[in-house]
């Protein structure tokens, strides 16, 4: 079957001349401007509606990080191994009343390796080596969430909630979140508030000197957004999301290599109080004789650390016989540094001003070029059969559509990507490559 | 929420409204009105009946004062007209006199002196329409409704069951679907597209979620005269029933009335004309040609899949639709 | 707040050009949707993926997720 095919050959036929068809499509608007003075003859504004049939997904996917470089490594600074984490994700979407559906989402994650701790000079002076974690880290991460959708002709309204926990933090969160719809769903508004509340108990907070025993923070995230349809074919959005957060907000366990007074090693300090805004400007576009949708994202990204970041992903879905999607993509990302990193104390900054400091390798300035590619494969009514009544109420109907993909992401960060130059005393030694593979599944029922 | 099926007889087809509601109970009185609106629209449009408005206006024909018309009737002949000129003649309610020469029951071909007399009555060029005031001049004109009120009228119910808070179903008058709203869930209604060599079977799908579908195929009703087929479908311009065309064809379009004047338009194309029309028109579109082959790009944001096997005809076509009776591949 | 914007002329009229870009859309009618609803042309075809992409660069990047807010964080290193 091929639309776009045929098109092609009527340019050509068109060109060479061929006539006695009827004329081209300015048919099909008078057709339907003289079809729609018909009176009586109502469209619909396709209202949004919660789901009836039930759906749900798994994903699973394996986080692999490079082995650190062994140039960058401290001599006995620890394994040059990394992080690896096993994620199990699962989510369902189910109808719990005319207006109203319910989403549940799971995850359970286990994660291992070393990480950075801090960051030393190498003899010359002017290279960063990296000292990694003396023990290897071994950790779970459970973390549920729900929602609930409440739908009117030209709005939604949620309210979600969630927690998270791991061996040495737990964290809560709620919000409350609304989308309204204008000129016939042309103009989607959206907005949400939430809040969160975490707890911290560093592990082994005895055995050094400076690592909080506890901690806590809490955090208001406040998000507005607009979506337009711009063309049959493309649609525009733009977001906003601030963010503030207050409390412990400090990763106790990063530390600092101090040079004064002998060599001292000092936790990692951040400032208890933290402005953040997103700017998010998302472009789509279908191009109907390939089926294939181009995605554009840009987000700027800006906070009282003085980070400032660029983000720039962009990726390709092409459609295939009709059930295949492969999906190219590439991510740029370009930060600058906090304005308290540091790779080192150098003499004459630790006690004389005791202010902030950390030499975490994500407050640094560096650049991040990422790729990806994923495939999917649609299944549609891959199984018939007959849903008991129980089933039925919550959204069984019958029929099986199954969907599956699979996904790989290499991602590489470095000084030199940023979009400014880093000096070789700023660059963190400890910046991350890693390769990402992911398997999901989703069935509709 | 469930899914409640009306089953009926109306428009001389198999019809079927497929509508979610609360309970059957509460779905009744809107099926009823649509079958009150279906019943209407019979009445008035038929030939059949004396008392319809098509009878008045066809036995108007000849009176140069004409007849005045109500505004659904004029709006319904504002548009036969647009498709008449988007169609180069092809659509023409003004053909319907032809099938009074051209006898398919009969196996014999119209005689060429009552074929040449009635071709003098077709062509909307010969009537004079002047909202709202339609004029037949010359006597045995007819103007003939039958080729899209079954369309229109799967449009009208639909347009009543959302009015009446419908939000899901589909309306299904003998094969020309309007959908009145997606599944509750937003999912696509699942059209098969009969085969037209093996009417039981579909030979694709198309999702749906907003629109309607028409069909229409070449082996409704044919006869065979000296090993040569000829369908019902009959030109128009020339009077003669139609070769070289399409198997059938079905066009996907934001009214069922809107498809249903495509259908019909294609179908008097020539094979390969005819995918180029409905190419440039750009509406979802599956065209079978004689040799089975399928082609078209209904799967714009749906999907239309061959089905090569024993599957028997979807639930929405509810009835086999009358005999297929010189299939003769 | 100490926030640093450089650019906050582009960010300021950002909302505007918004609403310039809105009126000057053409209206796209709710039968001349096919293509907009189709999957790939959501904003988040694969919520699952969208959670877990935002979520490892969350814990490696030092940047906020642009996407719809709510949701907690992590103590990730």
């Amino acid at each position: 079957m091929g639309g776009g095919e045929s098109s092609r050959r009527t340019e050509r036929e068109r060109a060479s001349g061929a006539e006695s068809v009827a004329r081209p499509s300015r048919a099909l608007t008078a057709l339907t401007t003289s079809a729609l003075a018909v009176p009586g003859l109502a469209l619909p504004a396709r209202a949004d509606s919660p789901v009836e049939q039930a759906s749900s997904s798994y994903a699973f996917s394996y986080y692999l990080e490079d082995d650190l470089e062994s140039d960058r490594l401290a001599p006995g600074g620890g394994s040059r191994e990394r992080y690896e984490v096993l994620t199990h994700q699962l989510d369902f979407k189910l109808p719990v009343a005319k207006r109203v559906d319910v989403g549940v989402g799971f995850l359970y994650e286990e994660m291992s390796g070393a990480s950075p701790w801090f960051v030393q000079p190498d003899t010359t002076g002017d290279k960063r080596l990296q000292v990694m974690s003396g023990a290897t880290i071994e950790d779970e991460r459970y973390d549920l969430s729900a929602d609930l959708s409440y739908y009117m002709d030209e709005s939604k309204d949620t309210f979600s909630a969630g927690f998270s926990k791991e061996r040495d933090y737990f964290s809560v969160h709620g919000g409350l979140g609304t989308e309204r719809s204008f000129a016939d769903k042309n103009t989607t508004f959206s907005a949400s508030g939430a809040f969160s509340y975490d707890w911290i108990e560093p592990t082994d907070a005895d055995l050094f000197a400076e690592r909080p025993s506890a901690g806590e923070r809490w955090s208001v995230d406040l998000f507005t957004g607009l979506s337009q349809i711009l063309s049959r074919a493309s649609a525009v959005q733009g977001t906003i999301n601030y963010k503030h957060s207050d409390g412990y907000l400090s990763d106790p366990y990063k530390a600092i290599r101090g040079f004064s007074s002998g060599d001292t090693v000092v936790s990692d300090r951040r400032p208890d109080q933290k402005d953040q805004l997103s700017l998010l400007l998302r472009y789509r576009h279908h191009f109907e004789p390939v089926t294939g949708s181009l995605h554009l994202d840009y987000r700027l990204y800006v906070d009282t650390w003085a980070v400032t970041s660029h983000t720039v992903e962009l990726a390709w879905h092409q459609n295939l016989f009709g059930f295949l999607t492969i999906v190219p993509g590439v991510r740029y990302y370009s930060q600058s540094k906090a304005d308290f990193y540091e790779t080192l104390l150098l003499a004459g900054t630790v006690e004389s001003t005791p202010g902030d400091r950390s030499s975490d390798y994500r407050l640094s300035p560096y650049g991040a070029i990422s790729g990806k590619v994923k495939a999917e494969v649609a299944l549609e009514d891959v199984l018939d059969y007959q849903p008991g009544g129980k089933l039925e109420s919550i959204g069984f109907t019958g029929g099986l559509d199954l969907f599956v993909a699979f996904s790989y992401e290499r991602y590489f960060s470095d000084g030199n990507f940023g979009l400014v130059s880093v000096g070789d005393e700023d660059e963190a030694p400890g910046l991350v490559n890693f390769q990402v593979f992911a398997v999901t599944l989703t069935g509709r029922f | 929420m469930g899914l409640e099926h009306f089953r009926f007889r109306a428009m001389g087809s198999p019809c079927e409204l497929q509508l979610y509601g609360p309970s059957r109970g509460e779905l009744e009185p809107i099926a009823r009105r649509g079958l009150h609106e279906i019943a209407r629209l019979e009445v008035k449009y038929s030939r059949y009946r004396e008392d319809s408005l098509a009878s008045a206006i066809n036995r108007s024909a000849g009176d140069e004062q004409g007849i005045l018309v109500d505004d659904e009737t004029a709006s319904l002949l504002d548009f036969a007209e647009t498709a008449h000129r988007e169609s180069d003649g092809r659509f023409d309610p003004t053909s319907g006199v032809l099938r009074r020469v051209w006898n398919l029951r009969s196996g014999r071909l119209p005689d060429p002196a009552a074929l040449a007399a009635t071709r003098r009555l077709v062509g909307w060029s010969k009537l004079r329409w002047e909202r709202p005031r339609i004029v037949l001049p010359l006597p045995g004109m007819q103007l003939d409704f039958g080729g899209f009120v079954k369309e229109y009228a799967a449009d009208r119910v639909a347009s009543l069951c959302r009015e009446a808070s419908i939000e899901s179903g589909l309306v299904d008058l003998g094969g020309d679907l309007a959908v009145i709203g997606p599944h509750p869930d937003g999912s696509p209604w699942r059209v098969g597209i009969r085969n037209p060599r093996r009417p039981n079977e579909a030979i694709a799908r198309i999702s749906l979620v907003a629109g309607g579908i028409a069909t229409s195929g070449d082996y409704e009703r044919c006869m065979i005269v000296d090993g040569l087929r000829y369908s019902h479908l009959l030109d128009p311009r020339t009077g003669e029933s139609f070769r070289g065309g399409p198997a059938s064809v079905s066009v996907s379009a934001p009214l069922c009335l809107i498809a249903g004047a495509a259908t019909t338009i294609a179908m008097l194309h020539e094979e390969h004309e005819s995918r180029r029309f409905l190419a440039n028109l750009g509406l979802p579109h599956l065209l079978i040609r004689q040799d089975g082959r399928i082609e078209g790009d209904a799967d714009r944001g749906s999907r239309a899949r061959r089905e090569n096997h024993e599957i028997g005809v979807p639930a929405v076509f509810g009835q086999v639709l009358g005999q297929v009776a010189c299939v003769d591949h | 707040m100490r926030i640093r914007i450089r650019s906050s002329r582009l960010i300021l009229s950002l909302p505007i050009l918004f609403a310039l870009a809105a009126t000057g859309c053409a209206k796209v009618s709710p039968w001349e949707r096919d293509l907009l609803a189709r999957r790939d042309m959501s904003w988040e075809p694969d919520s699952l993926e969208a959670k877990r992409e935002s979520h490892i660069y969350f814990s490696k990047e030092a940047s906020m997720p642009g996407g719809s807010g709510g949701g907690g964080g992590c103590g990730c290193n």
